[in-house]
C-alpha cells in the first residue's frame, strides 16, 4: 500500500515531491498565518489535514529507496541538497509519528486558548523545518534549517503573553551561541573536507584544527538537545510556554534533531575514537548533564518542572552513550533518543491533562486525581513505567546497552548512570504518588466535579505512546532492527535486540529500583506526605549548598554569560563617553578658544591691520626666497 | 648701466620703506594718505626706470600719468573721508576709528 | 561678426556710461524714479550679452574674441584691446547678476540716496567689467582703480561713523595693494618691455630673462597684491570693516562680486599667463595663504557676534577656497576656482541679501538684537539655509559640486594633507551657519515690535538666487558634459 507513494516520493523527476515534505507544512502554516483569527474550524481543518499528510508522507518515504536530489543554489558548494537514507527516514518517521500524535492533541488542549493561531502557525512551520533538518544533505542547508527551528522556537515562547519576555531572550541567546558554535563547526569542517556535502565528508581525524571543528559541531548539536551548559531555558520554558509546545519540543524534536546531528557528527564526519580525549569530554557532558539534570528534577514540585528537568537529563544518556564512541554505547542513544520521545511526550500529554481539567500542574495545590481521572493516571503510570526504566520497557533496553557502554569506559560513568536511574525513579514516585494517588486535593475555586477525565483526542494520543513503550519494550526487535543498520558496518555483526547480554547489569538496575521504591515507601512513612519523599536528599550539607544555588540561579550558566556582558557594555559604554567628550566638549572649546582670541586680537586698529599685511609680505618674502 | 640700476633700485627701496614705516607708524588720517602717496612716488620711479631702460619712454611716460591721476583722484575721496570723519569725531586720530573691531 | 561684437562692447562698457549720463539729465525728482529700473536694466542686459558672448564662442569655435572701440587694432601693435574669453563671460554675468541684485536690493535700502547709488554703481559696474574685458596689466590697474573709488564712496554713502572707518580702511590697503601691483608691473616692464598678456605669456614660456631675479620680484609683488586686493588671510584687515560698515545693497556687491574681480580674477588671468606649472613657488605661497584664509576665517566666523561681520570672514574663508583652486596649476582646480567664483557671488549675495533684509526691518544686524526671526520673515530664513548649505558644500547644492572639484584637485597636486585639512574646514563652515542659523532666525524669539518680511526686491532677489543655487547644483554635471563636449573648457 505504501510502495506506490514511495515510489512517486523517489521518482526521478518526483524530486519536488520529496521537497513536499518542507513545503507543505510551510505553506499550510502560512496560510493558517493569513486567516483572520475567526476561522478557527478552517484552521483545525488545515492543521489536522497537514499533519495527517506529514505522517503519510513519512510512513512512504520509510519504504522507499535511498535517494539524493541536488539543486545548485549560491555558488560555493551551498545546494538545496536532500538525502533519504536510513537515518533520515528512521527520523522523518518518528517526527511524523511525534508530530501527528502531538498534534491531535493540541488540536484539543488550545481549543478557545488566545493563543491557537499563532500555535498552529508555528507548530506546522517547525514540522517543516524539522523535516527540512532531517532531509539535509548539505551543511548549509542543515544550518538553515537549524536556525530557523530556534526561531519558531522563540516565537512560541512569545505565545503567552507576559510582562517580560524573559525566556523567550534566554533561549534565543543560548540556542544562538550553539547555533554560532555550529556555524563555526561547520567552517572548520568545511575547510578540512572540502565539501559542504554531507555524504561526502566522513572520517575526518580529531586532532589539530579538527578538534576544535569536532568540538564545536559537537556543543552545537548538545546545545540544541538541552545538554549543559545550554539548558537553563527548558525549565524556564516549562512555566512559560504552552504545554503541546513543551511536550513537542523538549520531549521530541530537541532530543530528535540533536542526537540525529551528534551521531552524524561523531560516527560520520569526525573518526571519534573510543577511549580518546574526545570521548571523554563528550562523555563528561553527558555524565554532568545526567547528573545535573536528575539531581534538579529531585526537588521539584511541579509535574512540568520535574519532566523539563528531567527531560534535561535523560539527553545525558544520549550524549553519554554516543560519547563512549562503542557500537553498543551509540545504538543504545539512538535507541533510547526514540525512547524518550515516546515516554517523555507521553508524560507531557498527561501532565497536560491534569493542567486542563485543573489549572494547574503545581503538586503543592493539587493532589490525588487518580480516581477523577482513571486513564490519565493509567497512562502516566504506563509512561513512567518506561521512564525509570522496568524491565520488559523500552527504556530499559535502552538504558542498558548504554550501561554496557558506560561501564566498558570507565566504571565512574557507569555510577553516574545509576545514579540517575536512582534519583529518575525516586522523582517519578514522587510526582507520581503525590498527583494521582491519595485523598484529591483541589487549587482554590474548582469544584470537584469538575475535574473529569479530558477528552479523547486527547487521550488517545498519550495513551498509544505509552502502549508504544511497552511495546517497542517487548519488541525491541523492531526498532534495533532499524537503528542498528544506521552503523554500518561498525556493527561487526552483534545483535542488539532481544534481552541483554549481561544479566549482573540486569541485576544492579533492579537493585536500583528497589532502593528507589524503598526510600520512596520509607520517607513517605516518616513525613507523611508524597512530595516531601526525597526531601532528606535536599538538605544532605554539601549537596544543600549546590541546591541553594542552583533555585538562586547561581549555576545558570546564562545568568553567568548576562554579567559578563554587563561588564562588556560598561567597558564599551566608557569609551563611547569618551568619543563624546572628544567630539562634544573638547573640540568645541578649542574652537571657541580660537575664535575668541582672534576677537580680542583683531581689535579694528589700522594700524594693526597694515602691521598684518607687512608681516604676511614678510612672510612670503622668505618663501620666495626658500624657494627659488 | 649697472651702477645706474642699482642706484635706482637702492632709492626706489628706500623710498618705499619710507612710506611704508609711516603707513604703520603714523596715527593721523591725513599722514596715512601722504603715506600712500610716498609710496606710489616709488613706484613711479621704478616705472620711470624701466621706460628708460626700455627704451619705451612713451609707454612708460603714458603710464605715469595714468597712475598720477588715479592716484589724486584716490587722494582725494580719502581726504573727503577723513573731512568727515573729522565732522563726526572731532579730530583725526586713526586710533579711535576702531568702532568696527572683532 | 564685429557687429556683434560691438554690441559686447556697448553693453558692458557704454552701456553704464550711457546710463549715468542719461540719469544725470534730468532733474533729481525724476531721475529718482528711474534708478532701479535703469539699473536692472543694465544688469539684466549684462547678464543676457554674457551670456550671449558664451553662445557665440561656442558657435565660432573660439577661445577668445578680441575686439576694440576707438582704434583698429591691428594698426598699432602696441595697442590695448579688450577681449573676451570663458573667464570672462563668466565674470561678466556674475558682475551682471550680484548688480541686479543690489539694485533689487536698494529699492529698500538706500531710497534716499539712490541717484548717488545709481551712478556710483555705474562707475563701479564699468570699472569691473573692464577689469573683464582688458588684456594687458596696466589697464588692469586703471580698471581696478576706477573700481576701487566707486566702492569707496559708495562704502562711505551716508557718511556714518561705521560707514567711514570702513570706507577708510579699505582705503588705505586698497592704495597700498595697487601700489605693489604697479611694482610688479613695472618691473615685468622693464623686463620685457611689454605689459600685454599675450607678450608676457611668450616671453616667460621662451623662459629667457635677462634679469631673473627681476621675474621673481616682480611675480612677488604682483602675488601680494592681488592677495591684498582679494582679501586672503594675513592681509584680510580691511574686509571685514568694510562690509560690515557698508550700507546693505553695497555690501552684497562687495562681497559678491569686487574682491573677486579684483583679486581672485586678476590672479587667475596671472596664473594663465605665468603657465600654471612652471613657477612652484606662486603656487606653493598660494596654498599657504590659501590655507590659512580657509581655516582661520572659518574659525574667526564662529566667534563673531555680528551677522554682517560673519559673512565677510565667511566671504574670507570661501575666496581661500577659490584660491585654493588656483594655487593647484590643474585644469581641474581652475574649473574648480571657476565655479566656486560663480557660486560664491551667488550663495553670499544671497545671505547678504537676507542681512538687508534683516537690516531694513530691525536696523542692527547684532545677534544681540536678533533672533528667532523666522516666523516674520519666512523667505529670508528659507533663502538663507540654503545660501549656508551651498557655502558648507552639501548636496545637491551648488557648492558642493565646486568644492569637490576644487578638494580633488588640491588631493591630486598638493597632497593629501592639504586636501583634509580644507575638507575639515567644511566642519568649521558649517558650524558658523548654523550659528547664524540659529542666532538669527531660528533661535528663541526676543520681545521686540513686529517686523515683517520686506516682500519687495529683496525677497525676488534671494528666492532667484536660491533657485539659480539649487538649480545649478543638480544640473552642474549636465552642464560639464556639455561645456567639455563643447570644447569651451
Amino acid at each position: 500500500m505504501l510502495q506506490p507513494i514511495a515510489s512517486l516520493l523517489t521518482m526521478g523527476s518526483g524530486m519536488n515531491l520529496l521537497y513536499l515534505l518542507i513545503v507543505v507544512p510551510l505553506l499550510l502554516s502560512l496560510l493558517c498565518l493569513i486567516l483572520p483569527r475567526t476561522q478557527e474550524t478552517l484552521k483545525g481543518l488545515l492543521f489536522l489535514l497537514s499533519i495527517f499528510f506529514n505522517l503519510v508522507l513519512s510512513l512512504g518515504l520509510f519504504v522507499a529507496q535511498d535517494t539524493t536530489v541536488l539543486i545548485p543554489w549560491a555558488g560555493f558548494g551551498m545546494n538545496l541538497a536532500i538525502r533519504v537514507y536510513a537515518f533520515s527516514r528512521f527520523a522523518i518517521l518518528a517526527a511524523g509519528c511525534a508530530f501527528f500524535l502531538v498534534g491531535l492533541y493540541s488540536l484539543c488542549f488550545i481549543k478557545g486558548k488566545s493563543y491557537q493561531g499563532g500555535f498552529i502557525c508555528f507548530y506546522l512551520l517547525l514540522m517543516s523545518f524539522a523535516n527540512g533538518v532531517f532531509l539535509a544533505n548539505n551543511l548549509v542547508m542543515l544550518l538553515f534549517f537549524w536556525e530557523a527551528i530556534m526561531l519558531v522556537v522563540f516565537g512560541m515562547l512569545l505565545l503567552i503573553k507576559r510582562p517580560k519576555p524573559r525566556t523567550a531572550v534566554k533561549a534565543i541567546i543560548l540556542n544562538a551561541i550553539a547555533d554560532f558554535l555550529l556555524l563555526l563547526g561547520i567552517a572548520i569542517t568545511y575547510s578540512l573536507s572540502g565539501s559542504l556535502m554531507m555524504d561526502v565528508i566522513s572520517g575526518l581525524p580529531v586532532e589539530g584544527a579538527g578538534v576544535v571543528g569536532f568540538l564545536c559541531m559537537m556543543l552545537g548539536a548538545v546545545g540544541k538537545a538541552g545538554a549543559v551548559p545550554f539548558h537553563s531555558w527548558i525549565p524556564d520554558a516549562a512555566d512559560d510556554a504552552p504545554l503541546p509546545f513543551m511536550a513537542i519540543l523538549p520531549g521530541v524534536l530537541e532530543k530528535l534533531l540533536g542526537i540525529y546531528l551528534l551521531f552524524r557528527v561523531c560516527v560520520d564526519f569526525y573518526a571519534l575514537q573510543p577511549g580518546s580525549v574526545m570521548s571523554q569530554l563528550v562523555m563528561w557532558i553527558g555524565a554532568l548533564t545526567l547528573f545535573f539534570g536528575i539531581a534538579m528534577a529531585l526537588i521539584q514540585n511541579d509535574i512540568k518542572r520535574m519532566l523539563a528537568f528531567s527531560a534535561v537529563g535523560q539527553v545525558g544518556y544520549m550524549v553519554l552513550g554516543i560519547g563512549t564512541a562503542l557500537p553498543v554505547g551509540i545504538v543504545g542513544a539512538v535507541f533510547h533518543m526514540l525512547n524518550h520521545a515516546m515516554y517523555k511526550s507521553s508524560l507531557f500529554l498527561a501532565a497536560g491533562a491534569v493542567e486542563k481539567a485543573t489549572g494547574t500542574t503545581d503538586l503543592r495545590k493539587i493532589g490525588g486525581l487518580g480516581r477523577r481521572m482513571p486513564i490519565t493516571g493509567c497512562s502516566f503510570l504506563l509512561a513512567g513505567f518506561a521512564f525509570v526504566g522496568f524491565p520488559g520497557f523500552n527504556a530499559f533496553f535502552s538504558k542498558d546497552l548504554i550501561f554496557d557502554a558506560a561501564l566498558q569506559t570507565n566504571v565512574i560513568f557507569y555510577i553516574i548512570a545509576l545514579l540517575g536511574v536512582f534519583g529518575t525513579a525516586a522523582s517519578f514516585l514522587k510526582v507520581m504518588h503525590a498527583a494521582f494517588f491519595g485523598p484529591l486535593r483541589l487549587p482554590q475555586g474548582i469544584q470537584r466535579e469538575e475535574v473529569r477525565e479530558v477528552p479523547l483526542c486527547m487521550l488517545l494520543p498519550m495513551f498509544i505512546l505509552a502502549a508504544g513503550c511497552l511495546l517497542f519494550g517487548l519488541f525491541n526487535r523492531l526498532p534495533l532492527g532499524v537503528i542498528q543498520p544506521l552503523l554500518g558496518e561498525r556493527l561487526a555483526g552483534v545483535e542488539y535486540a532481544g534481552w541483554p547480554h549481561s544479566m549482573l547489569l540486569v541485576l544492579i538496575s533492579i537493585v536500583c529500583l528497589l532502593l528507589a521504591v524503598g526510600n520512596h515507601i520509607l520517607a513517605y512513612r516518616y513525613t507523611g506526605s508524597a512530595l516531601k519523599s526525597v526531601d532528606h536528599f535536599r538538605y544532605i550539607p554539601g549537596v544543600r549548598q549546590l541546591y541553594d544555588a542552583a533555585e538562586k540561579h547561581y549555576l545558570d550558566p546564562y545568568n553567568l554569560f548576562l554579567s559578563l556582558v554587563k561588564i562588556y557594555a560598561l567597558v564599551c559604554s566608557c569609551f563611547d563617553r569618551m568619543i563624546n567628550w572628544i567630539y562634544d566638549v573638547l573640540l568645541v572649546k578649542m574652537v571657541s578658544f580660537l575664535a575668541t582670541n582672534f576677537h580680542d586680537f583683531s581689535d579694528g586698529s589700522t594700524n594693526r591691520y597694515l602691521v598684518w599685511t607687512f608681516s604676511g609680505l614678510g612672510f612670503l618674502a622668505v618663501l620666495f626666497l626658500l624657494l627659488i | 648701466m649697472n651702477s645706474l640700476t642699482t642706484a635706482f633700485f637702492i632709492a626706489a627701496a628706500m623710498i618705499l620703506f619710507a612710506g611704508c614705516y609711516m603707513l604703520v607708524r603714523s596715527h593721523n588720517m591725513i599722514r596715512l594718505v601722504i603715506a600712500v602717496e610716498v609710496v606710489m612716488k616709488a613706484v613711479t620711479l621704478v616705472l620711470v626706470f624701466a621706460g628708460y631702460s626700455n627704451g619705451n619712454t612713451a609707454l612708460s611716460q603714458s603710464f605715469i600719468i595714468t597712475i598720477i591721476v588715479a592716484e589724486v583722484v584716490v587722494a582725494v575721496v580719502a581726504t573727503g573721508i577723513a573731512i568727515a570723519v573729522y565732522r563726526n569725531n572731532g579730530d583725526l586720530d586713526l586710533r579711535k576709528l576702531n568702532k568696527l573691531n572683532g | 561678426m564685429s557687429a556683434s561684437l560691438a554690441t559686447l562692447v556697448y553693453a558692458f562698457i557704454g552701456l553704464p556710461l550711457i546710463a549715468i549720463v542719461l540719469l544725470n539729465l534730468p532733474n533729481r525728482k525724476f531721475a529718482e524714479k528711474l534708478c532701479i529700473g535703469t539699473g536692472l536694466f543694465v544688469c539684466i542686459v549684462q547678464m543676457a550679452t554674457a551670456v550671449i558672448a558664451v553662445l557665440l564662442l561656442i558657435e565660432f569655435n573660439k577661445a577668445s574674441m578680441s575686439f576694440s572701440q576707438f582704434w583698429d587694432m591691428h594698426v598699432a601693435d602696441d595697442a590695448a584691446y579688450f577681449s573676451v574669453d570663458f573667464l570672462s563671460a563668466v565674470c561678466l554675468f556674475c558682475i551682471g547678476m550680484v548688480g541686479a541684485v543690489s539694485f533689487a536690493a536698494a529699492g529698500s535700502t538706500v531710497r534716499d540716496k539712490i541717484l548717488n547709488y545709481t551712478n556710483m554703481m555705474m562707475v563701479l559696474l564699468l570699472g569691473m567689467n573692464g577689469i573683464a574685458l582688458v588684456t594687458d596689466l596696466f589697464s588692469v590697474y586703471v580698471f581696478l582703480e576706477i573700481s576701487g573709488i566707486a566702492s569707496f564712496l559708495l562704502i562711505a554713502l551716508y557718511r556714518d561713523p561705521v560707514g567711514l572707518e570702513g570706507a577708510f580702511k579699505y582705503l588705505v590697503m586698497s592704495a597700498i595693494a595697487s601700489a605693489f601691483i604697479l611694482l610688479g608691473s613695472g618691473l615685468l616692464f622693464l623686463e620685457f618691455g611689454s605689459l600685454r598678456f599675450v607678450v608676457l605669456e611668450e616671453m616667460l614660456q621662451a623662459g629667457v630673462y635677462n634679469n631673473p631675479p627681476l621675474v621673481w620680484l616682480a611675480l612677488f609683488f604682483l602675488v601680494a597684491g592681488f592677495a591684498i586686493k582679494s582679501g586672503n588671510m594675513p592681509f584680510h584687515g580691511w574686509l571685514p570693516d568694510a562690509q560690515t560698515g557698508a550700507p546693505s545693497p553695497v555690501s552684497i556687491m562687495l562681497s559678491g562680486i569686487v574682491e573677486q574681480m579684483s583679486g581672485t580674477y586678476a590672479t587667475m588671468r596671472l596664473i594663465d599667463i605665468f603657465l600654471l606649472n612652471k613657477f612652484t613657488v606662486v603656487n606653493i605661497g598660494m596654498m599657504l595663504l590659501a590655507l590659512l584664509s580657509i581655516v582661520l576665517g572659518a574659525i574667526a566666523a564662529v566667534g563673531q557676534t555680528d551677522f554682517k561681520r560673519t559673512l565677510a570672514y565667511s566671504s574670507i574663508s570661501q575666496i581661500g577656497y577659490i584660491v585654493l583652486g588656483i594655487s593647484c596649476g590643474t585644469v581641474l582646480g581652475y574649473v574648480g576656482a571657476v565655479l566656486h567664483f560663480f557660486n560664491h557671488s551667488t550663495f553670499k549675495s544671497t545671505l547678504f541679501a537676507n542681512a538687508a533684509a534683516v537690516k531694513n526691518q530691525l536696523h542692527s544686524t547684532h545677534y544681540d538684537d536678533l533672533g528667532g526671526l523666522q516666523k516674520q520673515m519666512p523667505i529670508a530664513a528659507a533663502t538663507s539655509v540654503i545660501a549656508g548649505l551651498s557655502t558648507a558644500g552639501l548636496p545637491p547644492f551648488a557648492g558642493f559640486w565646486s568644492k569637490l572639484l576644487i578638494i580633488i584637485a588640491v588631493w591630486q597636486t598638493q597632497g593629501a594633507f592639504v586636501a583634509s585639512v580644507a575638507l575639515l574646514a567644511s566642519i568649521f563652515t558649517l558650524a558658523y551657519f548654523l550659528r547664524i542659523q540659529h542666532k538669527v532666525f531660528f533661535g528663541p524669539e526676543k520681545q521686540r515690535p513686529a517686523v515683517k518680511e520686506p516682500k519687495d526686491g529683496i525677497a525676488i532677489a534671494s528666492i532667484a538666487l536660491s533657485v539659480v543655487t539649487i538649480g545649478f547644483g543638480i544640473l552642474f554635471p549636465v552642464l560639464l558634459l556639455a561645456l567639455q563636449t563643447q570644447g569651451v573648457l
